[in-house]
């Protein structure tokens, strides 16, 4: 994903929002290979300091509470946070049903409709599909 | 954006494959914060030890040689930077003419046509819509967002 306006949030937003992918990252107490790649690509697209890095990777060893999470976002962290949620939920080919509660919790604690996680996960097949593309341009 | 091949790349290949990437971002003598973003997502997504992550920052500084450093990389490793220089190329929102040549060689070094760029070229257009559709569903749309819907 290119940068969009993530890295252009305040520092402690940008946090808050580490903290809540953190936290759907471990919310089935499993952490493959595929997420721990698509968690650390998206705290490089935060611009976290190092230290905030080490920070959010102690948090997937003791991850917080939603509650918890939720509470540093802002309108604008939160949106993104929900959206890369969905990308983080989807990254190992399924959601299971913890996550999608989780993922319509965040929703509903942002004010969202939740048929909006429901078109999320749409765009995130799309999302797979566009990857394939590219894969099969290099492979031509 | 999703789980990717360069995540499974031997250590050594993930680091040509961010080392090649410094050379796109310091081609046109400037680093925007959306090329650092877009450098520092690739290093995530390749799972890079954060020495390593230490010494591919410090190349943007010090940028290594290309020939030298294509010697040892493979086919894949070398398309895969070919994909991902074009995406950091991209983050601006403009491919400077040096940033073009850069890729060009990269791509002659992977044995790609031009028509592989162009259809590269093409496919990182679609990303922007893919992001303005996933900006637009938390309604979070940005100036020219609806522009790239409306012609999708």
């Amino acid at each position: 994903m290119l940068p969009d306006t993530l890295h252009k949030l305040p520092q402690a937003e940008r946090f808050a929002y580490a903290k809540l992918l953190a936290f759907i990252t471990r919310i089935d107490n499993e952490l493959s290979i595929d997420e721990m790649a698509m968690f650390e690509q998206r705290l490089g697209t935060a611009l976290l300091s190092p230290g905030q890095r080490k920070e959010i990777r102690a948090a997937l060893k003791n991850p917080p509470s939603l509650e918890e999470a939720l509470g540093g976002l802002g309108h604008e962290s939160g949106r993104l946070a929900l959206r890369d949620a969905v990308l983080m939920s989807a990254a190992d080919g399924h959601v299971d049903e913890d996550e999608k509660a989780a993922l319509l919790k965040i929703a509903s604690h942002l004010g969202m409709d939740s048929k909006v996680v429901e078109e999320l996960l749409k765009w995130v097949v799309r999302g797979y599909s566009w990857m394939q593309e590219g894969y099969d341009i290099l492979n031509n | 954006m999703l789980p990717d091949i360069l995540e499974t790349l031997p250590a050594s290949e993930k680091r040509s494959v961010l080392a090649v990437l410094t050379l796109v971002c310091a081609a046109d003598g400037e680093l925007v914060r959306e090329e650092m973003a877009a450098l520092e997502s690739k290093m995530g997504q390749a799972l890079l030890h954060p020495e390593v992550r230490r010494e591919v920052r410090q190349m943007l500084r010090q940028p290594p040689d290309f020939e030298m450093l294509i010697l040892d990389m493979d086919e894949t490793s070398l398309r895969l930077a070919v994909r991902d220089a074009i995406l950091i190329a991209a983050a601006d929102g403009e491919y400077h003419l040096d940033e073009m040549k850069m890729i060009k060689k990269i791509a002659n070094a992977a044995g790609l046509q031009s028509k592989a760029i162009e259809e590269l070229l093409s496919w990182v257009e679609e990303l922007w819509t893919i992001q303005a559709k996933g900006r637009s569903l938390v309604g979070l749309s940005i100036p020219g967002d609806e522009k790239l819907l409306d012609s999708s």
